[in-house]
């Protein structure tokens, strides 16, 4: 299993999320995990940054027809961004620190952004 | 302490002009050869697929950032990899890609553009990745 840690927001060409997509293409099971900033890849209210582009929520919410739905958002972040679970794409788990040690623990490879 | 060769991949994220994670990629990757390890590949990502620009002019006296990456292939042969999704969005192209958007070709050569199935071949096949 490899792991996708995003902690910088979203930009205007998702470089980070097409990595994720590649892997799941390419069935490597990826699963991603959201840290600070990050999380925002993950809020329902997120437009696109550029004209024409894809707004970051909508480009998760297709991750799922790749069997890529394993998305992991800190708990603690989640909270110092004053943001709840409902303000999130609804297949994202919200974990505490000590699970997030066990998802890296339990990664073959993680690989940051 | 085991002497298990171990393989890596490294990514790169970073601009080559903005930061020294690239220079700091080449003293592990030399570190590394020199300690018998073997390098898979070096994968070019997001802002650090400028370090394959070939028309890059550095201030008298200093470096391109690409020139200590063709030094380090006289060590060993591994691949210089830019994102090719990534590198296009930036204006660089190899012969190719060029030719299909009527651009002047700019990739220096000893760099190659490809595709985002390289680093997942990458997950599978290195047995560290190191992202700098």
């Amino acid at each position: 299993m490899n792991l996708i840690i995003v902690s910088t927001g979203p930009t205007p060409d998702l470089e980070p999320i097409e990595l994720l997509l590649a892997l799941a293409a390419f069935e490597q099971n990826p699963k991603l995990l959201l840290l600070g900033p990050g999380i925002y890849h993950a809020n329902l209210l997120q437009k696109e940054k550029k004209p024409q582009g894809k707004a970051a929520g909508k480009v998760l919410a297709v991750l799922p027809m790749y069997d890529c739905d394993e998305i992991f958002v800190s708990q603690k972040d989640l909270a110092q961004l004053s943001l709840t679970k409902d303000d999130l794409q609804s297949f994202c788990q919200v974990v505490s620190d000590d699970e997030i040690k066990q998802l890296i623990q339990h990664s073959k490879h993680c690989v940051t952004f | 302490m085991s002497s298990e060769k171990i393989s890596y991949t490294l990514i790169l994220t970073q601009s080559p002009i903005q930061n020294e994670s690239n220079l700091t990629a080449q003293s592990l990757v030399s570190a590394l050869i020199d300690a018998g390890d073997t390098i898979d590949r070096v994968f070019f990502y997001q802002d650090a697929v400028y370090t394959g620009l070939k028309s890059q002019i550095p201030g008298q006296g200093l470096e391109t950032s690409y020139q200590g990456w063709i030094a380090l292939l006289e060590k060993q042969s591994f691949p210089l990899q830019l994102c090719i999704a990534n590198s296009l969005r930036r204006g660089i192209h190899d012969e190719a890609e060029a030719n299909r958007y009527s651009q002047a070709a700019n990739l220096q050569q000893g760099f190659q553009l490809s595709g985002l199935g390289e680093l997942a071949e990458a997950c599978l096949s290195s047995d560290r990745i190191i992202r700098l």
